[in-house]
């Protein structure tokens, strides 16, 4: 089956087709939603929120940029979304040294993507979202200003501290050079 | 010129691509909510279990009773005395309220996602993608002019294998803008770069097999005509080669040298298939991997 094949079953509420697209791409999706949130619960229920809006709206898709690019995008709207309606999303400057998570890691030990995941959900609602959409998704920081209705500065604010407290946890967990 | 910026390049290099164990129930309430959007045309076909039909029978109380609850808001304004007929409405205007709120957000989200499609800075992810390919394309025609057996047939009948030509018309990005100028979704899969395999394949190359041992569409092969002799080696995104098949073994079974299964995903193929009069074609492409 092609993909266009597969894009235009689902278009016809095929259930096989939408079951093929969800097996093909939810575990993807799940980990983006898994970036935006601090436990699995929740970025379990953006997933199934998000599929299907995708579903609904699946003849939107044009073929612009990759099927994936744009379920992903979906989702993080999704996500940003969620934030927004929960009013989880300030900006403030007090949260700035939250706990540092304890990663059970040792020096030397091979740094995972779990590791990572795990210090991602440790930053603040305001800090995981801009580091996400900056250095993970590759907005700029004058889209970032837009999407979450704040500043272009604000956003690189947000952005160099969330930073520098992922760099403290890495050296408090890792004490060699990342690289 | 933007600073090396080691902590985001960490991060982005084991996030953007990894991927987390699914729950087979979450596709179980995906179902049930698509269930409920999609009642019009559930409840036409009727191909649904005893399940989904109970919700949609369910929903449709709900909508009713909705309905009425708008009607009575309507006609009992400022009016309370009606004390049963009130408590109906009551319930209902909750219902109500608890149904909205789902509905409208999902129009904005679409939009906003339309307006990113449609935005030339698209996202980063994209690009990333494509550069990825990018750097597989270059790997793989390394690898392809130093096999000697391509490099003799290229001799032989004096045809450039990695022209400009062959590589455009089998690359992603052609399947890209096959897609995007294909804007009806009932347009036959009929298009150019299709029409020059022709002769060598008898159908279009597969994008996505599931090598779970079910029987069913467990091995990825290239579909050749009679007489027509392939050799398709098989990436990773990193562009680690996983195997290497030739129509005399019947295909990539989703594993890799050693007998160990590859994780699910997206691997790139190069394939350089040829028969016996000289028509040769180098395609290249993705194959999604789904147990």
């Amino acid at each position: 089956m092609s993909e266009q094949e597969l894009i235009e079953g689902c278009i016809r509420n095929q259930p096989a087709a939408q079951e093929l697209l969800f097996k093909i791409f939810s575990s993807k999706m799940l980990a983006v939603c898994c970036r935006y949130t601090t436990n699995k619960a929740e970025a379990e229920d953006l997933l199934q929120d998000g599929f299907i809006k995708v579903f609904s709206k699946i003849e939107l898709f044009r073929g612009q940029g990759s099927l994936e690019g744009w379920i992903k995008r979906i989702m993080v709207n999704t996500a940003l979304d969620a934030l927004r309606r929960n009013k989880k999303l300030q900006f403030n400057d007090l949260k700035e040294d939250s706990e540092i998570p304890h990663t059970g890691l040792k020096p030397g030990d091979q740094l995972q993507a779990k590791d990572l995941m795990m210090l991602i959900q440790a930053l603040p609602n305001g800090f995981r979202t801009v580091f996400n959409l900056y250095a993970i998704e590759g907005y700029s920081h004058k889209e970032i200003g837009e999407l979450l209705g704040i500043s272009e500065n604000t956003s690189k604010s947000q952005y160099s501290r969330a930073r520098s407290q992922l760099q403290k946890m890495l050296q408090l967990t890792e004490p060699q050079d990342i690289r | 010129m933007k600073e090396r910026d080691e902590i985001a390049e960490l991060f982005k290099d084991l996030l953007e691509h990894h991927a987390e164990p699914v729950d087979p129930a979450i596709w179980a309430k995906v179902q049930t909510g698509l269930a409920g959007k999609t009642l019009g045309v559930a409840a036409a076909t009727g191909k649904l279990t005893g399940i989904i039909k109970l919700i949609a029978v369910s929903s449709i109380l709900v909508g009713s009773a909705i309905g009425v609850g708008l009607w009575l808001h309507g006609s009992n304004k400022g009016d309370k005395t009606e004390s049963s007929e009130a408590n109906s409405m009551d319930n209902a205007t909750v219902k109500n309220e608890v149904e909205i709120p789902e509905v409208e957000p999902i129009e904005n989200t679409i939009q906003v996602s339309e307006a990113d499609n449609n935005s030339s800075t698209g996202m980063a992810n994209n690009q990333t993608e494509t550069s990825s390919k990018l750097t597989m394309e270059e790997q793989v025609s390394t690898s392809i002019t130093e096999n000697p057996v391509n490099q003799t047939n290229q001799a032989q009948n004096n045809i450039i294998t990695n022209s400009p030509e062959a590589g455009v018309s089998a690359s992603p990005k052609a399947i890209d803008s096959k897609n995007n100028t294909n804007q009806s979704p009932i347009d036959p899969p009929n298009t150019t770069a299709e029409k020059n395999h022709n002769i060598l394949l008898t159908s279009e190359i597969p994008n996505i097999f599931t090598p779970n041992g079910d029987g069913k569409n467990d091995l990825f092969s290239i579909p050749v005509a009679v007489n027509v002799v392939h050799t398709t080696k098989v990436f990773s995104q990193k562009g680690e080669l996983i195997a290497e098949f030739t129509q005399a073994s019947s295909g990539w079974d989703g594993t890799k040298t050693g007998g160990t299964e590859v994780a699910n995903g997206t691997y790139f193929y190069v394939t350089f298939v040829s028969d016996q009069v000289g028509n040769q074609k180098q395609i290249k492409g993705t194959i999604n991997l789904v147990r």
